[in-house]
């Protein structure tokens, strides 16, 4: 078990930056998930801990000692690969037992046992004798994480390890390894692009984005307070909805909408000036739908942060309605709010439909940087958020 | 009710019948049949009806100019092949090739392909270079030999002369003339077997070598535990056509000499038979260890093929 | 335990042992190079010496200024240009031929399914392996008594649009289409057995007959195989040497192909001309060493996929 200290990383492909300048500490024991698009670098930052690619810049540190120049060999890391790399003329105990057959303070006696007590506790003891390709590819998986378990490392690295398993047994593995992970409480790097995985397994997730940390926090710490927007439309699903406008009068105005900011809001915007480019986000289930002809709140006015819309889509989804939903006076055609709604109500397309904006739930961006200028405050949180 | 059930049958019956016959006809059997049908015949007239006529000479006594002689047909041929002396000293030759050619080749083919099995520059141009040889005919190869092996100014002895060793006369001594061949048709082939591992190291996922290295293993034990393991395949077809090869190869011991005499201490099957059928024009004498020869390869290709149906890879 | 800080590391010695490693590496990869050139540089230099000049100095090092000559290579041409000719002559069109029967071979044993085909194709896979020697008296007898259409063709040579003597290459041709068929439907069907059969399906589910498929679909879809496998056919069939011998028999004679007057040159035990031998060698290697040069990576595919 080991912390891990990651300092400037910087990883260049000729000419293409990688990764570039990442800094992050990661504790002892900890479930570090790194997240992002496909070519966003988190792989190459993986494969920079396990040595299987040289730092270009930087430092990878275990407990404080320098790794950049030593070979995987030396690490004392296991990994799980996307593609599971079983060998494929060794059985399952063949494999299971390769990477102990290099470590010399095992008799044979004991790597074999230590085999067992692995198998034994990924429930595979009985596929011990087989060879890789007579397995399921769950069955694949969970040897590829005994390889690594049975070598007792210092840390875990984690390749997609889970993305080649249909979407139910995905979701069973993912709890299974999250209590594996406490169980032998050691320090696990984990590569996905699946925001569900790093937002449901991991004690903190790091966000990337061309090769650039992006945000760096425990799940519900970049749900609700993304620092940029990269953050606040990679995380949630569906994402975040956004609103092009600018800044006139304390209010955020756009095309179709008219959104005045309250105290707490117009406070955070201080570094903010008249006609200044800004987005406005709100997530989809923060958004409340209300019938025309109901109760008051389903007036519109500005006052109220309520406007009239119409429904496009709905898609049903059973415990929820997707609603897709357009300004009536929209040049584009284009949807410009998603929302959701209970899976009991019923919804029609072509409808038309009152929408309110919670000032407590919207976020506010730079329009040119993308940087949160408002986020929302946990604090507040309690009575609105389900999760 | 009855002449009903009568009437029916009889319609069912007919229409079957055509549908049978339609059916057969809209077959994929006899619809791929005018794509693989000429080129069929063509080669099992030339490949099978040439195996079966040559088997048919082998059973003559056969011999000189003018037609084949059917009058008295038996086993006579292949009996005196089997209690010549010449023909056991050719079989013992053809095994020494056969084993030392293939073993040699499959090894420095796999050395080569590992060694090229990485990154550097001018791996392209390398690469090229070591399979050039493949690209010669066999009388162009025996052309340099000859000349590489002289006892007088060629190469090999110029440079051993450098060492202080006295010349050798690699293809006039009957200790040496063998090895000096194989290792000739070894510079030759050597790439080819390279280029079929090379084939079977890229068909092995990255991951493979990344996980073992992962799991503590030196670049050798990777090589020698996960990778060469794996290349069984390459190993098992190479090995195939390397030892055909070597059971058929005429052209090169012919033209080292220019006649059907090849150098002394080299005569295989293939150059016997080879000579006792258009040199002595002993027909069915050769035919006979034509035969022989035929039995041999399909000893080797029929395990293989087997092997590859089992596999599913055929 | 003491903080190991980059400063702490002795980065210059990784740097050199990974260097002494990579040197060690270029080293055996170079002595390789100089392994499977040296016979082909020595054999160059040996050709454009003179007698004197291949006596006097080291077989591998350049002759010095006095001691070029290009009347070896002038020698050699005069004696294999017929022989180069007769080979291309016969080599190309028995390739083109070959690849067009065995293309729709493969085609018939691959993308369409019926029962026994494992059947058929055995017998192609026996046509690889099978050594010549086991059909090579079969092949003099049918040409030569059974059907023999050298002969039988002289009519056609007396309307003066070839010689007679060259009617030979026909029956060698012939030969060769029937013995390549195998071998190029093997290729040809590994490269089709690859493709996706959803292309075959779809056009199905569109009506295209099976014809039509293979002229709409396979044979567009195949071209980067067409030149593999003429790469390689073309360079078996120039340098094949066993059935020019059976079929043309002698070196002098009008048809032989390359390999045949090859053989012959400077093949005397009394005088060997080496300077003469190796500038033949080359000549008559050219063809398919700039084939190879040019082509060298489709070369590499059809071994890989067809055996030596």
């Amino acid at each position: 078990m080991a912390n891990i200290t990651i300092e400037t990383l910087t990883k260049r492909f000729d000419d293409v930056v990688a990764v570039d300048d990442v800094n992050v500490d990661i504790e002892d024991g900890e479930f570090i998930v790194l997240v992002g698009p496909s070519g966003c670098g988190k792989t190459t930052t993986l494969r920079m801990i396990a040595g299987l690619e040289t730092p270009s810049e930087g430092q990878i540190q275990f407990d404080g000692d320098l790794m950049n120049y030593r070979t995987p060999q030396n690490r004392d890391v296991a990994m799980v690969f996307q593609d599971y790399a079983l060998y494929p003329h060794m059985t399952v105990r063949g494999n299971m037992k390769f990477g102990l057959e290099e470590e010399p303070d095992f008799t044979d006696e004991e790597r074999k046992q230590r085999v067992e007590e692995v198998a034994e506790l990924l429930d595979i003891s009985e596929l011990l004798d087989r060879r890789p390709e007579e397995l399921s590819g769950g069955q694949q998986q969970r040897v590829a994480l005994g390889r690594a378990i049975v070598r007792d490392p210092e840390v875990f690295l984690m390749d997609e390890p889970l993305s080649n398993l249909d979407a139910k047994l995905r979701a069973q593995m993912r709890t299974e390894l999250q209590q594996l992970q406490e169980q032998l409480d050691v320090t696990t790097v984990y590569v996905t692009h699946d925001q569900t995985e790093a937002m449901t397994m991991s004690d903190r997730m790091v966000v990337m984005n061309d090769g650039v940390l992006q945000q760096v926090g425990e799940p519900l710490e970049l749900y609700h307070e993304p620092t940029n927007m990269f953050v606040a439309q990679f995380i949630g699903e569906p994402s975040m909805n956004f609103l092009d406008g600018s800044y006139e009068d304390e209010a955020f105005v756009s095309e179709q909408l008219a959104y005045p900011f309250d105290d707490r809001i117009t406070d955070g915007l201080s570094a903010v000036s008249d006609n200044d480019r800004l987005v406005l986000g709100i997530r989809p289930e923060d958004i409340e739908l209300h019938d025309p002809d109901g109760e008051p709140q389903g007036e519109t006015s500005h006052e109220n942060h309520t406007a009239a819309m119409s429904v496009t889509v709905v898609e049903p989804m059973g415990n929820e309605n997707v609603i897709h939903l357009t300004f009536p006076d929209s040049s584009s055609g284009t949807e410009d709010l998603i929302a959701i709604a209970d899976g009991m109500r019923r919804i029609d397309a072509d409808s038309d439909i009152h929408v309110h904006i919670p000032p407590e739930a919207v976020h506010v961006f730079d329009a040119e940087t993308g940087d949160a200028l408002y986020n929302r405050r946990l604090e507040h949180e309690g009575n609105v958020i389900q999760i | 009710m009855a002449t009903h059930e009568a009437t029916g049958e009889s319609v069912a019956d007919s229409v079957g019948w055509r549908t049978k016959f339609r059916y057969v006809l809209n077959g994929d059997f006899v619809r791929s049949l005018p794509f693989w049908g000429i080129p069929f015949v063509i080669m099992g007239i030339a490949v099978y009806g040439g195996i079966g006529y040559n088997i048919a000479i082998s059973l003559t006594d056969t011999a000189g100019i003018g037609p084949v002689d059917w009058s008295s047909l038996d086993l006579e041929m292949y009996s005196q092949a089997l209690a010549e002396p010449a023909v056991h000293r050719a079989a013992m030759n053809t095994f020494v090739l056969l084993v030392a050619f293939t073993a040699i080749c499959l090894v420095l083919g796999l050395f080569l392909a590992v060694l090229l099995d990485r990154q550097f520059r001018f791996k392209q141009q390398t690469q090229m270079i070591y399979l050039l040889p493949m690209s010669l005919s066999f009388v162009v190869t025996a052309k340099l030999w000859v000349w590489m092996y002289d006892a007088e100014v060629g190469v090999i002895n110029v440079v051993l002369g450098l060492f202080g060793i006295s010349p050798i006369n690699f293809l006039g001594n009957p200790s040496f003339s063998l090895a000096a061949i194989i290792f000739a048709l070894i510079w030759q082939f050597s790439g080819y077997t390279m280029i079929v591992y090379l084939a079977g190291l890229q068909s092995i996922p990255e991951s493979q070598f990344e996980a073992a290295q992962i799991d503590g293993a030196s670049t050798i034990r990777i090589y020698l535990r996960v990778i060469i393991p794996q290349l069984k395949a390459a190993s098992v077809s190479a090995a195939v056509v390397l030892m055909v090869f070597a059971l058929k190869t005429f052209t090169f011991l012919y033209a080292l000499t220019g006649g059907y005499t090849p150098p002394k201490g080299t005569d295989i099957l293939a150059t016997l038979m080879m000579r006792e059928a258009f040199n002595n024009v002993q027909w069915a004498y050769g035919a006979a260890i034509a035969t022989m020869l035929l039995i041999m390869a399909l000893g080797v290709i029929s395990p293989y093929l087997y092997y590859q149906h089992r596999q599913g890879s055929l | 335990m003491a903080r190991e800080s980059l400063a702490d590391i002795d980065v210059a010695g990784i740097v050199r042992g990974m260097n002494a490693r990579r040197l060690g590496i270029y080293i055996v990869v170079t002595l390789f190079i100089a392994f499977f050139l040296a016979p082909l540089e020595a054999g160059i230099l040996t050709a454009i010496k003179t007698d004197a000049s291949i006596a006097n100095t080291m077989p591998f090092l350049p002759p010095g200024a006095d001691g070029v000559t290009a009347e070896n290579i002038g020698t050699a041409f005069s004696q294999l240009q017929g022989g180069i000719i007769n080979s291309l002559v016969m080599a190309v069109p028995a390739t083109l031929i070959t690849i067009v029967f065995a293309s729709m071979a493969a085609y018939g044993l691959t993308m369409i399914d019926w029962r026994g085909q494992v059947g058929i194709l055995i017998l192609f896979l026996i046509g690889v392996f099978v050594p010549y020697q086991a059909v090579i008296i079969p092949i003099d007898k049918f040409w030569y008594q059974v059907f023999p259409l050298a002969q039988m063709l002289e009519p056609v040579a007396r309307l003066k649009l070839v010689e007679p003597g060259h009617l030979q290459l026909v029956p060698l041709t012939i030969t060769h289409i029937a013995y390549g068929i195998p071998i190029v439907t093997v290729l040809f069907r590994g490269y089709y057995q690859s493709m996706p059969t959803s292309y075959i399906e779809a056009a199905k589910i569109d009506g295209k007959s099976l014809t039509s498929i293979y002229k709409d679909i396979v044979l567009p879809l195949s071209k980067p195989m067409f030149g593999v496998v003429f790469i390689y056919q073309f360079t078996q069939i120039y340098n094949e040497f066993l059935f020019s011998l059976t079929i043309i028999k002698y070196a002098n004679a009008t048809a032989a192909t390359m390999t045949l007057v090859l053989s012959g040159i400077g093949a005397s035990i009394s005088g060997v001309d080496y300077g003469l031998r190796m500038a033949a060698a080359f000549l008559a290697a050219l063809p398919t060493l700039v084939l190879y040069i040019a082509f060298s990576e489709q070369f590499a595919k059809g071994l890989q996929t067809g055996g030596a």
